[in-house]
């Protein structure tokens, strides 16, 4: 909520309650004014009326006096009406029954003044032998009061301005409208502290609540009253209490998933029906190659860059049905995907796409079958080549010539079949035996040796044979055998893949953090950068005729790469167009 | 609730993403193939390009539909103008892709030429910079398309060596003249796949700020 929306509701209740006491007020006051009116009137005309009665006595005692009558003679009466009136200071006049006016003091000629008989007091004296009135004077410009009474020839009335009533009237008026006015006033003042205190805590606790409902969840209505706002306050403070344990809770149980789904080494993220991401874990970055901006929120198609993938996860979202395959990704690995949809009471709410890394998995099960069919290519190969022979051998029995040519051949098929399974014999024995005894060992008598056994090979193809071999009088803890190998093997490579003419340059070196580094360096056609990597699988060759040629079975670097580990050496390559370099590692 | 504007805009994003993850994947099957001498993956790549061409063709009709019908302002229009180029771009990009895996097809059976310019880390890079130009757009993020601009100087330089260097080769060993040709025609289509890839950011950058960087860059120069 906000201020203007606070000011206006503290204004429509102080406003309201003000227009209710105004009215009161105002009501209240015209009431007493008007009984006030009523109770001055009536003071004054008991006053004038009293004063009234005592001059009529007076005006009967001086006739009396005079006379010894109430009924002189009328001319007796027009003689003396002055001087009563100058006496008793008030307007008197003599009416007979029939209305004429008798005599007047204020009027010399009465027989020209209007017929009295329907005058008020007049009425009413002779009704009930006395009778008063009041009637504004409007050539006097003041109220009059009028009091006659009945004799038996006439009725004597007597007439005065009252002016002091009005006055006094007003003055009432006057009195009571100011205080009416400073009563509202002293009200509204009221009306407005009892508002604000009212108001004061309803507005704080529209600002709790406010404040509650955008997010901070500490703050709490402090110092209530005991009033009702104050239990309203009390309870929203138990309320608020009880939601910040929930929320706890809630974020807890969040967190919790968080961190498991956070946890998990495979790629998961759930897409809603509007096919933004709403969840995603770090792994699944990584499968989508993502490392600079956030993907939650968006659409999963802007993020993720593979069609296939793309295209099943919208099937999924529009049928929602799951799906299961295999993919490579934009990183370069390949997924096990399984996208399944997530539904709430019968409608699809989004699908979850989980990715598992199967990379290494497919790349055994590869190496594995390429083993299996690789063994048996090779192994067959010989035995085929053999029979061939052996058949045409059958045919031209005579032709002696020809027939040593093929037996030749034949044995030589004969050999390669024997290395492949002497190779073959040789890796599985060092794959799964754990025998091999430690002993010293003396690097330069064994690659003196290898030297030696290749150097008539090196001879035939004009390719010399260089050694530059440090002194080493102890020799290093290892296995002769398998030291054996890895020289032989590196050696003979560095041989059959020379160019005529070309050089190997066997050097060894100490280098002062305690390793042996053994390097062979040759000048021939190297190995191409994509074939690094496999030069150590099995019967892997680059090139399979030129390896055959130099009777090679494709089993020797492996057999060098699985010594090497036996040993704890090392073994790394390095290879351009102008020949390649092996370097043995072995530490002291 | 989702305006008609913004669903149309929606569709037509969806298609320009998938244009752009084909022309990804031509890229990257081209190379395989190459890099194997797989006949088979290169015939595939070679017969997908004929569904990126449908693919622009709708996302042109549906760009300059979207144009017309629902006259969209100011990002939206901005959007829908960059999308139409961006397209065009894509397409071309697969069209390279698909070059490329013509000349995999003629290498097959020769023996392989071996250099240090490294072809596949050419498009990995031009694979890197179109991602990288999308994510610029739905994060709106300028900076971000703008850094690829200065990557595709790298792809320059990449080709620029492997050149040199096949042609030293080339000297040296005249046998292997069509394999190193034939290297850099593929390392020249890549060097333009770059080229398209830029666009893209320029594009993008368009969208995002809603100045042309080409025409400013021009500007520039005038100056000069
Ligand atoms: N020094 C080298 N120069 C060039 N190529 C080599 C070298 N050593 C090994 N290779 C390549 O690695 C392949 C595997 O080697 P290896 O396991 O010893 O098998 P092979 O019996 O064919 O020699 C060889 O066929 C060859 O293509
Ligand atoms: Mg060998």
């Amino acid at each position: 909520m906000d201020l203007t929306n606070k000011t206006v509701f503290r204004y429509s209740i102080s406003l309201r309650i003000i227009t209710a006491f105004s009215i009161l007020i105002i009501f209240f006051t015209v009431f007493i004014l008007f009984v006030f009116n009523g109770l001055v009137k009536e003071a004054h005309i008991k006053v004038a009326l009293d004063e009234m009665r005592d001059k009529t006595h007076f005006v009967e005692n001086y006739l009396i006096a005079k006379y010894n009558t109430l009924d002189p003679d009328k001319k007796l009466l027009l003689e003396e009406i002055k001087q009563m009136a100058g006496i008793t200071g008030l307007r008197v006049s003599f009416i007979a029954k029939d209305g004429k006016v008798i005599a007047d003091s204020d009027v010399n000629t009465p027989q020209s003044m209007d017929n009295h008989k329907y005058r008020v007091e007049v009425m009413q004296a002779e009704k009930e032998g006395s009778g008063h009135s009041m009637r504004y004077s409007h050539t006097l410009e003041t109220d009059m009061f009028y009091y006659a009474q009945n004799y038996d020839n006439y009725i004597l009335r007597m007439a005065k301005p009252l002016p002091e009533m009005r006055a006094s009237l007003i003055r009432i008026r006057q009195i009571m409208i100011y205080l009416g006015a400073i009563i509202l006033l002293l009200s509204i003042i009221i009306v407005l502290f009892i508002v604000a205190s009212i108001t004061r805590p309803i507005n704080e606790t529209i600002n709790f609540a406010s404040q509650f409902a955008s997010g901070d969840y500490t703050k709490r209505i402090s110092n209530y009253s005991n009033s009702e706002i104050g239990m309203i306050q009390r309870s929203l403070n138990n309320m608020a209490d009880q939601l910040v344990e929930k929320i706890n809770s809630l974020v807890f149980e969040q967190n919790k998933l968080n961190i498991t789904i956070e946890s998990i080494a495979d790629g998961i993220t759930v897409i809603n029906k509007e096919k933004k991401i709403v969840i995603v874990n770090k792994a699944f970055y990584k499968c989508i190659d993502v490392t600079r901006i956030k993907v939650s929120g968006l659409l999963f198609f802007e993020v993720i860059r593979n069609r296939t993938l793309n295209l099943r996860i919208e099937q999924s979202l529009a049928q929602a049905k799951p799906s299961h395959f295999e993919e490579e990704l934009i990183n370069g690995r390949t997924y096990d995907v399984s996208i399944n949809p997530i539904s709430e009471e019968r409608t699809l709410q989004g699908v979850l796409v989980v990715l598992r890394d199967v990379t290494e998995k497919k790349k055994i099960e590869k190496i594995k079958t390429d083993l299996v069919s690789n063994m048996s290519h090779e192994l067959k190969t010989p035995v085929t080549i053999i029979k061939g022979y052996l058949e045409t051998i059958a045919l031209n029995l005579n032709n002696t010539e020809q027939c040593s040519g093929y037996i030749r051949k034949a044995i030589e098929n004969a050999d390669r079949q024997t290395s492949i399974i002497n190779d073959i014999i040789k890796l599985n024995m060092i794959e799964t035996s754990n025998d091999f005894a430690n002993e010293k060992i003396i690097i330069d008598d064994l690659i003196e040796g290898c030297v030696n056994i290749l150097g008539q090979k090196a001879q035939l193809r004009d390719i010399q044979l260089n050694k530059k071999l440090e002194a080493m009088g102890e020799g290093v803890v290892g296995n002769k055998f398998l030291a054996e190998e890895i020289f032989f093997n590196l050696i003979d490579n560095a041989i059959n893949y020379n160019l005529p003419g070309g050089e190997v340059n066997i050097e060894s070196s100490i280098s002062n953090n305690n390793q042996l580094t053994v390097k062979i360096n040759d000048t021939g056609i190297g190995i191409p950068k994509e074939s690094i990597d496999r030069i150590f699988e099995r019967f892997y060759r680059v090139d399979k005729g030129r390896s055959r040629e130099s009777g090679g079975t494709g089993l020797g670097l492996s057999i060098v790469k699985h010594a090497a580990t036996l040993l704890g050496w090392k073994i790394t390559v390095r290879s351009d167009s102008k020949g390649s370099s092996f370097r043995v590692i072995i530490y002291l | 609730m989702i305006t008609h504007l913004e669903h149309e805009i929606e569709n037509i994003k969806r298609k320009v993403f998938t244009m752009t993850d084909a022309a990804i994947e031509a890229i990257n099957d081209s190379i395989d193939a190459l890099m194997t001498l797989d006949d088979k993956l290169a015939a595939k790549v070679i017969q997908g390009d004929t569904r990126i061409d449908k693919l622009e063709i709708q996302i042109d009709d549906d760009c300059v539909r979207t144009l017309v019908t629902q006259q969209p302002a100011a990002s939206d229009l901005r959007l829908i103008l960059s999308f139409l180029k961006i397209n065009t771009d894509l397409e071309r990009i697969a069209d390279i892709a698909a070059n490329i895996a013509k000349e995999a097809i003629r290498l097959e059976g020769r023996p392989r030429v071996t250099t240090t310019g490294d072809i596949p880390a050419m498009a990995a890079t031009c694979v890197n910079m179109i991602k990288t130009a999308f994510e610029a757009m739905t994060t709106r993020d300028v900076s971000m398309a703008a850094e690829i601009i200065s990557v595709d100087r790298e792809v320059d330089e990449l080709n620029i060596q492997l050149y040199r260097e096949l042609f030293a080769m080339m000297g040296d060993n005249p046998q292997i003249m069509p394999q190193a040709l034939g290297l850099i025609m593929v390392a020249k289509s890549l060097e333009r796949i770059g080229d398209h890839a830029k666009n893209i950011a320029e594009r993008v950058i368009y969208y995002i700020e809603g100045v042309d960087i080409r025409k400013e860059n021009k500007d520039h120069s005038d100056n000069k």
